[in-house]
């Protein structure tokens, strides 16, 4: 009697679902003919391509059984914290993206990204061979706890139409002082009619300008070898930051940190508004190309960045090129669904997103649908030569993965920068007052 | 076979009133209890969140000596205090000032009252905006300034030297309404017979406002301290808004700093520690306001 009672009792637990097999969610909902809802969190407004992409995978997916819903987050400090609480708390988020490798890396570590390797062996794809060999750079300890799925170059953004009027040519390659002196050049104007010759988008992170130096600093430029010793004092940041406050602060030919600050500026309010002749955001062709919203009509060529010494700039610069990692959540009832998405999305399904900047990484999309897409909507106010050549895969890449005490040194890095660019100490002794004080953080 | 409870009358009397009560104590129990001891516990920890529930390193201690060694916390507690200390007493003395001009020499009092209360009613984050653009140097605030004579004023809120007072001045703004209106309900409660008998004494209205109304007023004065005082030191929102605690570390406050600990460097444990010292602190503070109101406030 009890055996007949325990068997009906396992059989109704089955009925109801109670008792987990294997891929059960998965199963069951098709089953049902109940479609999956895969919750998908990013970094981009909806309007600039992610709309298009869930549209385009929803209608693909419609007769398998899985839908996808689009979630955005700002990706600034408050934005990314919403993320990894939410992720933690064991939130609804089942795919997200993670756009540096500190966070990926903060994320992989810490319970909130899922070890892809296993999944991606089981759907045979292998992302050295399908991405390239610079993906391998991406993983910690071997794990692969998001993928990288998009891959440009950095760049510098210019007014073509000012450096014709100046009669300035494009540069190919420049040295700072070369990059200094044409900014002075292109400044004209004073008071609200100002045009500067260079917005460093500073307000928005300050750090930003010191990406350059990972031109000759390589990976991990933040830490000498070992990570043991911070190396903010190193001649290039002193030089490359001491540029960036000369150019704010006596030239007056980019805009000052402090005006950023309190004016709360933007690429948006600057550049596209024909205030200055140059400036840093490789996100921007988003904007670039709204026109309704940011009315233009000027042509916009890609730069490369400037160099302290030709012969020493060995990299490309990493940070905020290569990226866009997606993760699954390893809290989310549907891997394999989420799995597939990102296949979807890899091989093909990005496209949706690169009439708006990401360019997709996967080795099996010819480099001309990829320009294609990229020019779309674009054509009149893209400066076509120099656009593509910055599509091209970077060569020789400087990824960080050090990220001992990073939180804290950054802080401390910030705030030197902050002391430079408001003229309140030169570069020289920000930086090794700097160090002195972010190194106690690594002892 | 069926069980039979029998409650006596006063039992389901009181079942009921728990009942009631339940929700509300539901609530104090898992949002106020569980983390005034959660966090006093993992104050005495190194604990990273993101590596979950458990994983606590405990250090003894070692987070409230390392405190006072780090320049973050105590520019924090520097730049608390200034802020507290200037907020608190011209907010209270300004609102005295005007609810006694307002409450004698105004027509339209409501209205007055009202426009003045409009701030601390509005979003924070709305005001601070707004603000953020008035101190910007083509905004109303500059502008005005520059009229007044000063050519060349600092940029407020990216200034070292600035930017805390350039805060400190809006949030004098914001409050001052509501305590201008608390002064005004204690000041129509006033004896009237006191300030006639003043009168037939000979009294000016500069010695009445001093000798009659400052002192008669002193319990809502101790109020208006104790709680303008507790919300100074809580002081977050404008600062996230207005300067995320810069430039450098010359708007950095204890709770932005609590935050910054906590969502930056993703240490919770040394966060609750900083939490605790606060706590600690306004408890001092308010211990010794409410020792030496004795000296000062009368309750009549």
């Amino acid at each position: 009697m009890t055996k007949k009672l325990l068997f009906l009792g396992f059989v109704m637990l089955n009925i109801v679902g109670l008792i987990p097999c294997q891929n059960s969610n998965y199963l069951m909902a098709q089953d049902l003919k109940k479609p999956i809802l895969l919750k998908f969190w990013g970094g981009v407004p909806a309007e600039y391509g992610p709309e298009q992409t869930i549209k385009a995978f929803n209608e693909a997916y419609k007769y398998k059984g899985i839908q996808a819903e689009y979630v955005r987050f700002v990706n600034d400090d408050t934005g990314n914290i919403k993320l990894e609480t939410t992720l933690l708390a064991g939130g609804d988020i089942d795919i997200y993206m993670t756009y540096t490798t500190s966070s990926l890396v903060k994320r992989g570590t810490g319970k909130m990204a899922l070890e892809l390797s296993p999944m991606l062996q089981k759907v045979g794809f292998d992302p050295v061979k399908e991405l390239g060999e610079v993906v391998s750079t991406c993983f910690y300890d071997g794990k692969v706890y998001g993928l990288p799925t998009k891959m440009e170059n950095y760049f510098i953004l210019a007014n073509k139409n000012m450096f014709d009027a100046a009669g300035i040519p494009l540069p190919e390659s420049w040295t700072y002082d070369e990059f200094r002196a044409t900014a002075k050049k292109l400044t004209r104007g004073e008071g609200l009619n100002k045009v500067y010759g260079m917005y460093w988008n500073t307000n928005m992170e300050i750090f930003r300008p010191s990406y350059i130096a990972q031109t000759v600093l390589g990976p991990n430029f933040l830490y000498k070898e070992g990570g043991k010793e911070t190396n903010l004092d190193n001649p290039e940041f002193i030089k490359l930051n001491q540029m960036v406050a000369d150019m704010m602060l006596v030239d007056k030919s980019a805009i000052s940190h402090t005006d950023n600050v309190t004016q709360k500026l933007s690429i948006e309010s600057t550049f596209l508004a024909g205030k200055s002749a140059m400036s840093l955001g490789v996100w921007a062709i988003r904007s670039i190309k709204d026109i309704e919203k940011y009315p233009h009509d000027f042509v916009t060529a890609y730069l490369p960045p400037p160099v302290s010494d030709k012969s020493k700039a060995k990299y490309s610069i990493g940070e905020q090129v290569i990226g866009d990692f997606i993760c699954i959540n390893p809290n989310s009832d549907y891997k394999d669904a989420a799995m597939e998405f990102i296949m979807w999305y890899i091989k093909g399904g990005m496209l949706n997103m690169t009439p708006y900047g990401r360019v997709p990484i996967y080795k099996g999309l010819s480099p001309e649908t990829i320009a294609e897409m990229y020019m779309k909507n674009g054509e009149k106010i893209l400066d076509r030569t120099t656009v593509l050549k910055f599509l091209e895969p970077a060569k020789n890449i400087a990824i960080s993965t050090e990220t001992n005490k990073l939180p804290e040194v950054q802080k401390v890095f910030n705030e030197a920068l902050e002391a430079i660019y408001t003229g309140h100490k030169d570069a020289a002794t920000a930086l090794k007052e700097a160090k002195i004080k972010a190194d106690k953080f690594l002892k | 076979m069926r069980l039979k409870f029998k409650l006596s009358r006063q039992a389901r009397i009181d079942l009921t009133g728990y009942a009631f009560i339940a929700p509300n104590l539901l609530g104090m129990l898992i949002f106020t209890f569980f983390p005034f001891f959660f966090s006093l516990f993992i104050s005495f920890t190194d604990w990273d969140y993101t590596k979950g529930l458990g994983n606590w390193s405990f250090n003894f201690g070692a987070n409230y000596v390392e405190i006072w060694k780090d320049e973050w916390f105590i520019a924090a507690v520097k730049n608390t205090l200034i802020y507290a200390l200037t907020v608190v007493p011209i907010t209270i003395f300004l609102a005295l000032v005007l609810a006694v001009i307002i409450d004698k020499y105004c027509y339209a009092k409501t209205p007055i009252k009202l426009a003045l209360f409009m701030p601390y009613i509005s979003n924070i984050v709305a005001v601070a905006i707004i603000w953020v653009m008035m101190y910007s140097p083509w905004g109303p605030f500059t502008l005005l300034v520059q009229k007044l004579g000063w050519k060349n004023p600092p940029r407020w809120l990216g200034d070292y030297y600035w930017a805390l007072p350039a805060i400190i001045l809006m949030s004098i703004w914001s409050n001052v309404g509501y305590a201008v209106l608390i002064y005004s309900s204690a000041i129509q409660g006033l004896s009237q017979e006191v300030f006639e008998a003043a009168d037939v004494d000979g009294a000016n209205e500069i010695t009445k406002f001093f000798k009659i109304t400052i002192p008669a007023l002193s319990p809502t004065t101790f109020f208006l301290i104790t709680t303008t005082l507790i919300t100074s030191f809580q002081v977050f929102a404008p600062i996230q808004i207005m300067t995320r605690g810069g430039p450098g570390t010359s708007t950095n406050v204890l709770v932005y700093y609590i935050y910054t600990a906590a969502f930056t460097f993703f240490r919770m444990g040394y966060a609750s520690t900083i939490s605790w010292v606060l706590f600690a602190l306004l408890l001092v503070v308010t211990l010794i306001q409410w020792k030496g109101q004795k000296k000062w406030v009368s309750y009549e």
